[in-house]
């Protein structure tokens, strides 16, 4: 637009007019603090797991050696020693004694009986002997004699036969209370 | 064209929160785990600690007591010992005036898989003599260092004749299973 009469109704210069509103930057501070804030803890917490970091290696080689003091033979050993002694005692507790077996059939031996030959099994708790008699009664007293005896639960007459010199030739058979019997 | 300060504000928010889930967040767990390490690891220094001192002082018990547990050490040994087995059986029949005529040593009953603590070894003997002799040899294998179970037992004469008798003896003698 001309210049009319002196008159000039546009300024030359173009002004900016600025205008101050209390608090503006407010949003723009908040937002600062927060990042720094968030900058900040991130950093003390990197610091910190470094600590803890430096604290786990240092456990790790506490540990390193307390493995290196370890004594492993002595380990072994004792691991040994430790089984034995479980073992043993299991063993211990079930150790036969024969020789309390045939103590109670000496006992319990009539002095007219003449054992032949005998075998004991463990497993099947019985004694079989063969044996001389003079007469039945012996044998029948024999037999009575046994059974007296609680660590014997049975004794079986198998066989009896006359031999030519007048005696008697039998077979029995003893069963035994394994606990009885053949345990201390 | 400049973004109001509003919107400057808010997106400087956003970014703070951004970071906190990007940055803190992972430390945060990173710190947890960290913690539960070194309690974990200062519990097995104590606990290993403990046993080593507990293996030191039973090692030490161990050297003083070195006589008796080697005895003991020999009721059920970690080996077989097949040759202890045959030369202690042969003195304790010739101490009780018995004749070993047959000896055997089998081999283990069970395997190395069972769970059974021990092996077994099977022994078969072959004696003659008189019974007093056998009932005493029975009563020294009985009280044996080397556990021995008898598991069966015959006798019968050698002849009609002479007083001598046949005895026939199997028994188990124990190893430990390792």
């Amino acid at each position: 637009m001309s210049n009319s009469n002196g008159l000039q109704l546009l300024p030359e210069n173009r002004k900016s007019i600025s205008i101050k509103v209390p608090g503006e930057n407010i949003p723009i501070y908040i937002g600062s603090f927060l990042v720094a804030l968030v900058f900040l803890i991130a950093g003390g917490l990197s610091i910190y797991s470094n600590g803890l970091k430096n604290k786990i290696a240092a456990k790790d080689g506490e540990i390193l050696v307390l493995e290196n003091r370890r004594d492993k033979q002595a380990e072994q050993k004792l691991i040994i020693l430790s089984k034995q002694l479980g073992v043993t005692s299991q063993i211990l507790k079930n150790h036969i004694y024969w020789s309390v077996g045939f103590s109670k059939i000496e006992s319990a031996m009539q002095s007219q009986i003449q054992f032949k030959s005998f075998s004991a099994n463990l497993a099947e708790k019985t004694v079989n002997f063969q044996a001389l008699s003079d007469s039945y009664t012996t044998v029948a007293k024999q037999l009575a004699a046994f059974i007296s005896d609680d660590a014997i639960k049975d004794v079986t007459l198998n066989n009896v036969n006359i031999l030519t010199s007048g005696k008697l030739d039998f077979n029995a058979k003893i069963d035994f209370n394994e606990l009885k019997f053949i345990k201390k | 064209m400049t973004l109001p300060r509003t919107y400057v504000g808010a997106s400087l928010v956003a970014i703070a929160g951004i970071l906190f889930w990007v940055l803190i967040m992972p430390l945060y767990d990173k710190i947890i785990d960290q913690r539960e390490a070194i309690t974990l690891r200062e519990e097995l220094i104590a606990s290993r600690t403990e046993v080593i001192d507990t293996v030191a002082n039973l090692t030490k018990e161990f050297k003083i007591k070195s006589t008796e547990i080697e005895r003991f050490k020999s009721i059920v040994p970690t080996l077989k010992s097949g040759p202890e087995l045959v030369s202690s059986i042969q003195a304790m029949a010739i101490q009780n005036g018995l004749q070993l005529t047959n000896i055997s040593l089998a081999g283990a009953v069970s395997d190395n898989t069972s769970a059974n603590p021990y092996q077994e070894q099977n022994i078969s003997l072959s004696l003659s003599g008189s019974y007093p002799a056998f009932k005493s040899f029975l009563m020294a294998i009985e009280r044996n260092i080397r556990l021995i179970d008898i598991v069966s037992i015959s006798a019968s004469p050698t002849d009609g004749k002479s007083s001598l008798i046949n005895f026939s003896i199997k028994g188990l003698a124990y190893y430990l299973n390792q």
